[in-house]
């Protein structure tokens, strides 16, 4: 890694980590209590930004997979599945601090309302992408049915948006916030964007790496068997 | 439970998951860039 490269990375990175704080101590200390719902309403400045990095997260992901059908170059499918496992994490976060603030709030950890359905829906349709992708052997293969997938899986994100405003639901649809309120909001969404972008990034560095190894494994075994078959002859 | 449990579970849970993902990711890098920047090992025992 270059020099200046590992300059730009630190300081994201440190930014991300200093911005988190701050949004956490504005959290704990600045923000009032919300009146009607009281201490447990404030697990929503979390709650929130994850949710629409979510929703941001299956954007990448899908697309990567319109990339992909489009140029069929492998760098689109390793951003893709890169973007699904923070799809993964992000949406299962949305689920587990909904379901905890759900707890306190309607006394029941889950309800098979239309938000909390289409978001479970989200989160198995994006597990599903990456259980079945293994089972595909050929990477050409592999990559066509992830991004056909990925496009697919795509369709649930309007439906969690909107199932809110169409259907009835016990889920809030709308919020009316203080100054002090929407700053702090977005005070968390800032850092927990860069954090979004920063783990699809580390993650697609890797997958980068993954697939070279992958490539350059497959370019090398022919040769080494028809190497091994004149050796042999010989 | 009472709120404030709630409150507080719901940020450790977040939190956690969130750091832990990107420091399990930060220490894959960082052991990828170790690794590829060793020298490949001549292996002497291999016939030509």
């Amino acid at each position: 890694m270059k020099a200046v490269h590992k300059k730009i990375l630190i300081t994201y990175w440190l930014a991300t980590i200093v911005l988190f704080t701050v949004s956490m101590v504005l959290v704990i200390a600045w923000t009032p209590v919300e009146q009607t719902m009281g201490v447990v309403q404030k697990v929503f400045y979390l709650h929130l930004p994850v949710a629409i990095n979510t929703f941001i997260a299956c954007l990448v992901t899908f697309i990567a997979s319109v990339g992909y059908l489009w140029t069929r170059r492998q760098a689109w499918d390793d951003l893709a599945v890169s973007s699904a496992k923070v799809t993964v994490l992000l949406c299962g976060i949305v689920l587990l601090t909904g379901m905890i603030w759900g707890h306190s709030a309607w006394g029941v950890w889950w309800t098979w309302s239309p938000r909390l359905t289409f978001s479970l829906v989200l989160w198995l349709l994006y597990v599903a992408y990456l259980v079945i992708r293994p089972s595909i052997e050929s990477r050409q293969r592999r990559a066509l049915v992830s991004a056909v997938y990925g496009v697919v899986a795509f369709l649930d994100v309007p439906l969690v948006y909107l199932s809110v405003k169409l259907m009835p639901d016990i889920h809030p649809s709308s919020i009316v916030l203080g100054t002090e309120m929407k700053w702090t909001l977005l005070a968390c969404m800032i850092p927990v964007t860069l954090l979004s972008a920063g783990l699809i990034v580390m993650r697609f560095h890797l997958q980068r790496a993954e697939s070279l190894v992958s490539e350059s494994i497959n370019e090398f075994e022919p040769q080494a068997v028809v190497r091994g078959s004149m050796g042999g002859l010989a | 439970m009472s709120p404030f449990t709630h409150t507080l579970l719901a940020y450790l849970v977040a939190v956690g998951l969130l750091w832990g993902y990107a420091m399990k990711l930060w220490w894959s890098l960082l052991r990828l860039n170790t690794d590829s920047s060793k020298p490949i090992q001549r292996q002497e025992n291999i016939p030509s």
